[in-house]
């Protein structure tokens, strides 16, 4: 929100400057309607139409829509507890006539970031459940609440305004037809090429002639095209509630898209994969040396008819080259297949995972690693099976700290080593 | 995850029941894991339950009573120590086939799983009932062979008990039997005690004391002969004798049960938890312990007594190779007669039921132990037995079967000698590509008596593509070995392009040594290295240690390198990051291998290959395994064509709306592989 005043200052700045310099893009304004105080004030409190500066608590409410009859205020609750914060508060509103039509609700939360988080639900799949979130800023209903205030009232909605149409003609159309009933007109401007949008509004001192209007003046031609009208959203006489061209946030890119179900394939994080069509060709060495080339492994194991094989890398990055390096490749006469895999936690074991053999139950997320600086003499390792000390030793290779000479030696010697090892512990 | 050979017989369980067809089959896919079998085990007691009738036997049809069999004895025969699973067995056997059905599945309880107290309780009780009337000839063998595995384990008294009973109108066996159990440490010591105390006034007094302590006693009791003692004199002297024995015994449990009250699980299981490795060390201080008394008595009594500790620590370590061979170094330390046969034993029963496939050694040093008994052909026949079977009747267990070959090579070379042991490398290496050498060439058979021909012939038959790989590099070895460098070379040039070799990081790595280390010739080092980065087959992390081994050697000889690049740096030196890097783009040698190596390409044009592969990784690159053919783009972007925007200009034009191509098929369902 904070963004959107500051883009409302600038057209306020905008304005203000053709005001007193009024050639080029303002044309010739007529000072008639300008100057007035009163008509300035309602333009500015047009603006606001756009802009509701809420109060911080109204901020950190959530609109969600689509609520089931058989919920209640205990699972909303419940629900956003276990998917981001427990909300401060959870507020039901239902339709009292006609109880099972499907009602909607406000959530209100402690902080900006879950409203943020719980915002990015949007259009997914609600747990335990056939419905998808329906959520927005409850902000668009307090506007509505807003439009007690008068400033708001009797506002047209005009779009498909020509290009050329600047403020001033389309105020003296309107005024021509309903005389001294106009209060103010607005085309709202392009805020970096100063162009108009092709849209603006009208505000009526009375209700009445503002619906005459809406009639009388529909699909008339002014300019070069034939505006259309609407009723302003906020405006006292109608109950839309859409608000959505009020609702644009500079800041945030509105992802319409629909977010695929998380699973091993969609988790970007996932670092267990599959690899399949080893036809027993393949020792567990084998396989290792086929990996650790790409980083850190958290654990290998064949299964039990050695066609396949589960493998878990430390990082993500990491498994991606290894999946590219090694999907359709031809090793040992076999044709691999890799595809990403699933790792249930468990709680005993050197490592804190296991393959998931049964492709049952629900997908879940995989923990991230933190990304760690290693260094390039560092020898990648097989986690589930080096023994303790070397476990300990292992992070601390992470190159924040200056290192001993000593150490250094060590790196050195330890990749000599392993070369050595590699090239004379294969069994042919 | 483990294989033991029992793997090998193993079957899907067929059945006409679809629920137990899948469990059967997730049993078969996961038969380490006893919750897959509990589940199948529930499942027929629920169809079981469904249609029987106790008083109708025939409510079961025979072919349900043989699956449940069946997949019962495939279960123990994989882990006969599973005590719980007999007993239930049995149960149901009782429940389908009535008694003598449930007795003989305790009979097959006691012969694969001796050591168990409880297992033989259950059959010798069983036993009884029906045998009341029938040939005790049966029953005493039956009581005999559970003491035989059992009469040292300290929770044997229920066992002790069971004999004493059923023996104990035969006065002279009970006396013997207790002679025998009041030595020995049990943790109801106490008891045994006692009831000896009540019957032995019965027993003739020479009986009980062996005559040489009882002239002891008679010294003490100022008498010259046996006869001269009073009735009271010889009670007094039982008492004292027993006594003796009893507080000898009670030493020894007591010692003992510092041990046994820290033995908390002493029961199977399949999976090894923490707590059973924990245990370990306090079994083996335990044995360690009894070892020491054993150092100083050396009697029959604590060698077994020390033989059920090992038996006893086995239940729950069974799959523990290194356990295993600690009672082995016993037995064999041990210098008894017995000890080879004890060993023999030991082996064959491990070897083929408890040692998973992928665990060589106690495998490879029965071997050693035949070998060291003179019994060479056995050694030969259990070896190649063991590489027969890896070799794939089943499943190929190729780490075990290559070890094994290792093994088998080695002893050969120890068994012959070096003139005899070239030949058969050559032989086999030649029997393999089926090269038969030119007249010319040919050398003279060479005899060899050691080693029967027909097992030279046999081990030809299960090399495979892998395995030839161990017997080239022990060729090259011996001709290096005889500085035969033209011949290694020759080898080299002959063979080098086959494809079993462009996977052996044993033949690249004895040639990168030989030309590198061994005869310093740079120029066929150069090759080699070019040769690996290009055409082989290698894992890219062995490519890289060549990579960096090259670059080691070509720095450390720059001006060997300089002269046969005619004064120019060698490429390999610049570009040793770049060879070893993981990035597919830059890493134009793995581009290439991988390239040739792909099934995923459509090769049509070989030139072209290396782009096509570069195309196949593109489509999934950030998302590996997804491949998306059309990625969204701009058309009509400011930049392009000329159709960049001049900044100077004061009004400076709207560019038009951006026009764009393939959004359409990018916001399609997003196909994802299936498994």
């Amino acid at each position: 929100m904070p963004s959107y005043q500051g883009n409302r200052n600038k057209d306020h700045y905008n304005s203000k400057s053709f005001r007193s310099n009024n050639n080029r893009n303002a044309g010739g304004a007529p000072r008639s309607y300008r100057p007035s105080s009163s008509s300035y004030k309602a333009r500015q409190n047009l603006y606001q139409q756009h802009s509701i500066s809420h109060n911080k608590a109204d901020q950190l409410q959530l609109w969600m829509g689509d609520i089931d009859s058989q919920w209640n205020e205990e699972f909303l609750m419940r629900l956003w507890t276990d998917l981001v914060t427990k909300p401060v508060s959870v507020k039901i509103i239902r339709d009292k006539a006609n109880p099972s039509k499907s009602a909607y609700s406000f959530i209100t939360f402690q902080s900006q970031e879950s409203i943020d988080l719980a915002l990015q639900r949007n259009g997914q799949k609600i747990p335990h459940s056939n419905k998808t979130f329906k959520l927005n800023h409850a902000s668009g209903g307090k506007s509505q609440s807003g439009s007690h205030d008068q400033t708001t009232e009797n506002t047209l909605f005009v779009g498909d305004i020509a290009l050329e149409v600047n403020e001033a003609t389309l105020f003296s159309k309107f005024n021509l037809k309903y005389p001294n009933q106009i209060q103010s007109a607005k085309i709202i401007l392009d805020i970096n090429t100063k162009k108009s949008r092709g849209f603006g509004f009208i505000k009526f001192s009375n209700g009445d002639v503002m619906l005459k209007a809406l009639d009388e003046m529909q699909g008339m031609i002014i300019g070069s095209k034939a505006i259309r009208l609407g009723i302003a959203a906020g405006s006292e006489t109608t109950n839309t509630t859409s608000q959505k061209e009020t609702k644009i946030d500079y800041h945030k890119i509105p992802i319409a898209q629909h977010q695929p179900e998380l699973n091993k394939w969609t988790d970007q994080n996932n670092t267990s994969m599959l690899i399949s069509g080893l036809n027993t060709k393949f020792t567990i060495r084998e396989i290792e040396n086929l990996l650790l080339g790409f980083g850190n492994v958290i654990y290998v194991e064949l299964a039990q008819d050695f066609d396949k094989c589960y493998v878990k890398f430390l990082n993500r990055h990491e498994a991606e080259q290894a999946f590219l390096y090694l999907h359709g490749s031809v090793i040992n006469e076999c044709r691999l297949k890799v595809s990403w895999g699933v790792s249930v936690p468990v709680k005993d074991g050197a490592v804190k995972f296991k393959p998931k053999l049964v492709n049952e139950g629900k997908y879940e997320k995989n923990i991230d690693v933190p990304s760690i600086f290693i260094t390039n003499e560092y020898v990648n390792k097989r986690l589930d099976i080096i023994n303790e000390s070397v476990r300990g030793s292992l992070f601390k290779l992470d190159g924040s700290e200056p290192k001993s000479i000593i150490e250094i030696n060590d790196l050195y010697f330890n990749k000599k080593l392993n070369q050595f090892e590699i090239l004379n512990d294969s069994l042919y | 995850m483990f294989h033991l050979s029992q793997d090998l017989n193993n079957e899907v369980l067929n059945s006409e029941y679809p629920n137990i067809q899948k469990l059967s089959q997730d049993v078969y896919n996961q038969p380490n894991d006893i919750k897959a079998w509990d589940a199948l085990f529930d499942e027929y007691d629920k169809i079981i339950d469904d249609s029987y009738d106790m008083n109708d036997r025939n409510s079961i049809s025979q072919n349900l009573k043989d699956e449940v069999y069946k997949a019962y004895k495939s279960l123990l025969s994989r882990f006969p120590l599973l005590l719980a699973y007999w007993k239930k067995w049995s149960i149901l056997e009782y429940k389908l086939n009535g008694t003598d059905a449930s007795i003989d599945i305790l009979r097959l309880g006691v012969e694969n799983f001796p050591n168990s107290v409880q297992l033989w309780n259950d059959y010798l009780t069983a036993s009884e009932t029906v045998e009341k009337e029938g040939s005790r000839e049966k029953m005493d063998k039956l009581l005999e062979e559970a003491l035989r595995h059992n009469s040292y384990d300290y929770n044997s008294g229920p066992l002790w008990n069971k004999v004493i009973e059923f023996e104990k109108d035969n006065d002279e066996k009970v006396l013997e039997l207790f002679l025998k159990v009041i030595r020995i440490p049990l943790y109801e010591y106490a008891q045994f005690y006692e009831k000896f105390q009540e019957t032995c006034k019965k027993f003739e007094i020479g009986k009980i004391i062996p005559e040489k302590d009882l002239l002891d006693y008679v010294k003490k009791f100022g008498k010259s002969k046996i006869i001269e003692l009073s009735l009271i004199e010889k009670h007094q002297i039982i008492d004292d004798y027993i006594t003796k024995i009893y507080s000898i015994t009670q030493a020894k449990v007591n010692s003992s049960w510092q041990y046994e009250s820290n033995l908390r699980n002493q029961e199977f299981k399949i999976v090894v938890d923490q707590e059973i490795k924990d245990e370990i060390e306090t079994w083996l201080n335990y044995i360690r312990k009894e070892i020491e008394v054993y150092k100083n008595d050396n009697s029959d009594g604590q060698f077994n007594l020390i033989c059920n500790l090992f038996e006893r620590m086995l239940i729950p370590n069974c799959f523990n190779s290194d356990s295993w061979l600690k009672y082995l170094k016993f037995l064999n330390d041990s210098r008894r007669e017995d000890s080879f046969e004890l060993q023999k034993e030991v082996y064959l029963k491990i070897n083929s039921r408890f040692i998973p496939l992928n665990k060589q050694v106690t495998r490879f040093m029965y071997v050693k132990l035949l070998l060291k008994h003179d019994k060479l052909d056995d050694a030969l026949e259990y070896l190649l037995d063991w590489i027969k079977l890896y070799s794939g009747i089943k499943l190929y267990f190729k780490q075990s079967y290559l070890e094994s070959i290792t093994e088998l090579v080695k002893m050969i070379q120890h068994i012959l000698d070096m003139e005899e042991f070239r030949w058969v490398l050559k032989k086999w290496i030649n029997m393999y590509f089926d090269i038969t050498p030119s007249k010319k060439k040919q050398e003279e058979e060479v005899k060899i008596d050691k080693i029967p021909m027909s097992v030279i012939n046999q081990v030809a038959k299960y090399l495979n593509d892998d395995s030839i790989c161990i017997i080239i590099e022990s060729h090259l070895l011996q001709l290096q070995a005889q500085d035969q460098t033209e011949k290694i070379r020759q080898f080299y040039n002959q063979h080098h392009t086959r494809p079993c070799l462009s996977i052996s990081v044993k033949f690249w790595n004895f040639m990168f040594q030989f030309e590198g280390i061994h005869q310093h010739n740079l120029n066929n080092l150069k090759l080699i290295i070019t040769y690996i980065k290009n055409e082989s087959n290698l894992p890219k992390l062995v490519i890289d240690q060549f990579i960096n081994q090259y670059y080691d050697i070509a720095n450390a000889n720059l001006k060997k390198i300089l002269l046969i690049n005619d004064g120019k740096s060698d490429e390999s030196i610049i570009k040793r990051d770049l060879n070893i890097s993981n990035s597919i783009f830059y890493n134009t040698a793995t581009q290439k291998r991988s390239s040739e190596y792909n099934y995923m390409l459509k090769h049509n044009n070989n030139k072209l290959k290396q782009d096509e592969y570069i195309r196949f990784i593109r489509k999934q690159i950030g998302h590996p395994g997804i491949f998306i053919d059309s990625t969204p783009d701009i058309t009509n972007k400011f930049m392009n064509d000329g159709n960049y925007i001049d900044l100077t200009e004061n009004d400076i034009p709207i560019p038009p709306l951006p026009t764009f191509k393939n959004v359409e098929k990018a916001s399609q369902n997003i196909k994802y592989p299936k498994d």
